[in-house]
């Protein structure tokens, strides 16, 4: 039986397996002394007694055998002799296991990472309170889009439903920190007193919002994210309980600090209670995000069909108002919403992760096979001298076990440097912020895996060499069990190459669609523009007037820096998020919607934008005068087609603070794009700020420069402080704008491309291989042909040909795989079909020609044969 | 003339090796010379024999061993039985008496037929 105490005993005795023996070596010795002395005292000469103390005790190499099999240690011993003879015949062939440790561990350190990030972002719950019940609420138009909701509506619906305990609204964007030691431009998300209830997330320090919070006497409040509070105010807790400002004219209490891992809405800095009392809401303006905690025992279809129905009732109620162009109302689970943007991508670096690893364990596989051959003859010395068939195999795994888990524990280490370069890699917003380290199954299961793709391996060849003809092996190389191998290596091969150009169409897919948004034109000036996000508070600018003396100080200083070649400012600027609302055309019906943009004096000049028609703002455009409005060729093509717009008048019943005046359309600009590269050009419309100055809280400084942006930069933060040092403002770059755009592109891109890249040059090493054992195999064939007269290109073809019909094979199976998976691509094609004809056609020839290269290095050791020495080899 | 060594039967080492140490712990030189001793030679085992016997038995819990110093100072690996043991020798004392004295019966009737 084995008891705890005893299994102890055998593992110290495994464990400290050099003092055991020294033990049993001291207590043999002890024996033959006292025995020795015993002989002597009967009057022995020393001698003769320690000879006689031997004899009585027999052979001590069997003693001590015995000891040992008495503690069970035999097999440990085969164990470590297997594992010493494997490391030393592996270090006989460093190429090999060079190789084979590198395609694991990159393979298996990939594995590792891309499943630990799928896992962290697809399968674990949100770190959120019963995360199961909390759902994210949008507005669905009838075109199936999900839009926010007005406030109105929102209040209408948690009136209304039976299906919710809190429903609570939230709203993310880019807001001033005031009251502090310097002005901040943060990320804000304002949110209503349900928000944090609905997460169930505690504060770390102080507490989070109350549903009480800016109601009736409870003062505004405001929450700090962990990063602001270490950045801004020095991890100092003491701000608990101050009050600052947003610029919004009212204060707010810091009620608490959020913990590091809390980053709901992603990269929110500040949470802000909101009230809803004391403003007229409008049920067209829709800017909020709902989020609510399913009641208990409430199920998701019975709360789907309860929405749906409150939002046909309010349909019916408010026809005219434009938001319940809603048609339905979605409810999913927030944890599926958030993986939206992220699941495709992860798909498709798992799939191309595996699709690696699979390369890779061919690659070794074959590589397997072609030790196996190269080593026939020595295993077939060893069986000659009496090895066992099974230990023989049982050496052989152990060398491939050895090499599964030390690549496998490389891996480890890899996918840990992985994921950390990878979070700092990856575009914001792509990955969530949370602990990236691979948890224990991720772990386990990686090992486990490498262990069977070093067994696996192992087997493969012993398998097929199982049956180890002595004469065959010892007489000569090349009998049926090669030629056997020979073709299982060839089906590896084909396996890689089409695994491989799967990888590579997927890349070419990618490159090519970025290709494509690279050359969309954004339709405005890219390069040697700087750019300063401004949001003026309210407290300090109250009255339309004071916004434009802000902005014609702050113009005529930036203007006046040296450096500086124009500059305006627009409520929205290229690349950048723009706002869209209902327009009323002039002899037209229907719902038309417009971008409306605020623009300054040089604003088309400074951005590089061509009136295409009519004229641009004057100076004399000013509110004494009828108001006017330039509009892009988009919004000229949808209105009014084939026709001239200048003249035409039209309202803009949304944004506009003054929407029952008529503007008329003096001038038709060309088109820009908004958000990203590849948004299509919507119609849009510029009106002139000084016939407009009551929007010019949220306006975007532009400045064409005549060098470096980078460089004036310091001349615009300048001129920003002598305007007033407590207006924050967020300076970049257009070029960096329009990088930010492409981050996530480029990251795949990158992603697919390297994998794409590894697995070809696995394959490039796996045909390498195969082809030289092969060649090396029928060393003496092609001694004799060339003996026979056989010329260079003859010989070149006979080997060059091997490598065609499993290469042709890999091709075929490749193109079929890559159709066959399209669909998983689609998503993030831009301009390109996932079936993209030119991909498909050009991924082969390069995929064909690696496979060329890896043909010629054997192929010139078969022309360098010496006929002479081949025929009399072996 | 010494006797005729015999042959130990599968497991009789074991049994005298527990029934020596039923007298106190002792170390493998000292069991192997008491069992020669109390034996008169008559049994005569390979000493080389005994160390795997003392282990295989330590495994099975019948005794114990500490290393511990001789009268002269010598350090030495002591063995001593343990409680499983004295079961153990128990059971085989019985058993063995048992066998001795259904042997003997044997023994005795066979001499009283010829």
């Amino acid at each position: 039986m084995l008891t705890p105490s005893r299994l102890f005993r055998r593992l110290r005795a495994l464990l400290t397996r050099r003092r055991f023996d020294a033990d049993v070596e001291e207590e043999i010795r002890f024996h033959l002394e006292m025995e020795a002395a015993k002989q002597q005292a009967r009057g022995l000469a020393p001698a003769a007694a320690t000879s006689e103390a031997s004899r009585r005790f027999g052979s001590t190499t069997v003693a001590r055998e015995e000891v040992r099999d008495a503690h069970g240690l035999t097999p440990v011993d085969d164990l470590r002799r297997d594992l010493r003879f494997a490391a030393r015949s592996l270090a006989r062939a460093p190429a090999y296991t060079a190789v084979a440790l590198l395609t694991l561990a990159l393979g298996i350190g990939g594995t590792i990472a891309v499943f630990t990030l799928v896992n962290a972002t697809l399968i674990q719950p949100l770190p959120f309170h019963d995360p199961g019940r909390i759902m994210a609420v949008r507005g669905v138009t009838r075109e199936g889009q999900a839009i926010p909701v007005s406030v109105p509506n929102f209040l209408d619906w948690k009136q209304q439903n039976h299906s919710f305990d809190l429903l609570a609204t939230y709203n993310t964007r880019r807001g001033n920190l005031l009251g502090g030691n310097d002005p901040q431009r943060v990320s804000l998300t304002t949110v209503s007193g349900e928000f944090f209830p609905i997460l169930g997330v505690m504060a770390m320090a102080g507490r989070s919002i109350a549903p009480a919070d800016q109601t009736g006497d409870h003062p505004a409040t405001i929450v700090l994210s962990y990063g602001l509070w270490r950045r801004a105010f020095g991890g100092d807790t003491g701000i608990v309980g101050r009050h600052l400002s947003l610029g919004d004219g009212s204060d707010y209490l810091v009620a608490g600090i959020m913990p590091g891992t809390f980053d709901f809405p992603q990269g929110t800095e500040v949470w802000a209670s909101r009230s809803f009392q004391g403003v007229r809401w409008t049920r067209n303006a829709i800017n909020d995000q709902v989020i609510g905690r399913l009641r208990n025992g409430t199920t998701l279809q019975s709360t789907r069909q309860e929405m749906d129905l409150i939002a046909a009732r309010l349909k019916a109620a408010f026809p005219n108002e434009t938001e319940n162009q809603t048609a339905t109302i979605s409810v999913r689970p927030l944890a599926e919403e958030l993986s939206d943007g992220i699941r495709t991508y992860l798909l498709l670096v798992q799939v191309s992760v595996l699709f690696v690893l699979l390369v890779g364990c061919a690659n070794l596989a074959s590589a397997g096979l072609a030790r196996g051959i190269q080593r026939e003859r020595e295993m077939g010395l060893r069986t000659a001298l009496g090895a066992s068939r099974g230990r023989l195999l049982r050496q052989l795994l152990t060398e491939h076990l050895l090499v599964g888990v030390a690549g496998g524990l490389l891996g480890l280490g890899l996918a840990l440097v992985l994921l950390k370069s990878l979070v700092l890699l990856a575009p914001a917003g792509l990955l969530p912020l949370r602990d990236l380290a691979p948890d224990l199954t991720v772990v386990v299961t990686a090992l486990a895996l490498s262990v069977i793709v070093g067994l696996g391996i192992g087997l493969l060849p012993a398998i097929l060499g199982s049956r180890l003809e002595l004469r065959s092996a010892l007489g000569s190389a090349g009998g049926g069990s090669s030629r056997r191998r020979a073709g299982a290596g060839w089906a590896l091969v084909s396996a890689e190459i089409g695994l491989s150009l799967m990888l590579l169409i997927g890349a070419g897919l990618l490159i090519h669609s970025f290709g494509r948004v690279l050359s969309e034109d954004p339709g405005a000036r890219m390069e040697d523009v700087l750019t300063a996000e401004v949001f003026l508070p309210r407290s300090r600018y109250p009255t339309p007037e004071t916004g434009l003396v802000f902005w014609e100080r702050l113009l005529d200083r930036v203007r006046a820096a040296p450096g500086v070649r124009s500059a305006a400012a627009a409520s929205a600027i290229p690349l950048g998020l723009g706002t869209s609302g209902y327009l009323e055309i002039e002899g037209q019906e229907g719902t038309p919607t417009g971008g409306y943009r605020l623009v300054t004096d040089d604003y088309f000049k400074t951005m590089d934008l061509h009136l295409l028609r009519g004229r641009g703002f004057t100076t004399a455009d000013d509110s004494t005068h009828p108001h006017v409005t330039i509009i892009n060729q988009a919004m000229a093509d949808k209105y009014w087609k084939g026709q001239d717009p200048v003249g035409r008048r039209f309202r803009a019943k949304s944004w506009d603070w003054h929407p029952d005046v008529w503007l008329t359309v003096i001038g038709v600009v060309n088109n820009v794009r908004y958000w990203t590269l590849e948004a299509k050009p919507e119609p849009e419309h510029f009106v002139y700020f000084r016939q407009r100055p009551d929007r010019l809280q949220g306006m975007t400084l532009v400045a064409h420069t005549a060098g470096d942006p980078a460089e004036v930069s310091a001349a615009v933060r300048s001129a920003f402080r002598q305007t007033d040092p407590d207006v924050p403002a967020d300076v970049s770059t257009m070029t960096q704008k329009r990088d930010d755009t492409l981050r996530q592109r480029r990251f795949i891109m990158t992603l697919l491309g390297g994998f794409a890249a590894f697995a070809l040059l696995l394959a490039a090493i796996g045909i390498y291989g195969v082809l030289s054992y092969v060649t090396a195999s029928r060393t003496r064939e092609i001694g004799v042909r060339i003996a026979l007269g056989a010329r260079r290109q003859g010989v070149l073809a006979l080997v060059m040909r091997q490598a065609a019909s499993p290469v042709l094979w890999g091709v075929l199976a490749g193109l079929g795989g890559a159709l066959a998976l399209s669909r998983l691509m689609d998503a993030l094609l831009y301009g390109i079909s996932a079936r993209d004809a030119f991909t498909f056609l050009a991924a082969p020839p390069v995929l064909v020609l690696v496979a060329a290269a890896a043909c010629v290095v054997p192929a010139r050791r078969a022309l360098r044969i010496d006929p002479m020495v081949a025929i009399r080899s072996d | 003339m010494p006797p005729q060594p015999v042959d130990l039967l599968q497991g009789t080492l074991e049994f005298l090796v527990l029934k020596t140490l039923s007298w106190g712990a002792m170390h493998g030189f000292a069991i192997a010379r008491w069992i020669r001793k109390a034996t008169d030679n008559a049994l005569e085992i390979e000493e080389g024999a005994l160390y795997p016997a003392l282990h295989r038995m330590e495994r099975k819990g019948w005794i114990e061993s500490d290393w511990g110093v001789t009268e002269n100072n010598r350090r030495a690996k002591y063995y001593q039985i343990s409680r499983l043991g004295k079961e153990q020798l128990r059971r085989e004392e019985s058993s063995w008496t048992r066998y001795v004295s259904a042997v003997s019966k044997i023994m005795v009737a066979a001499r009283g037929q010829t």
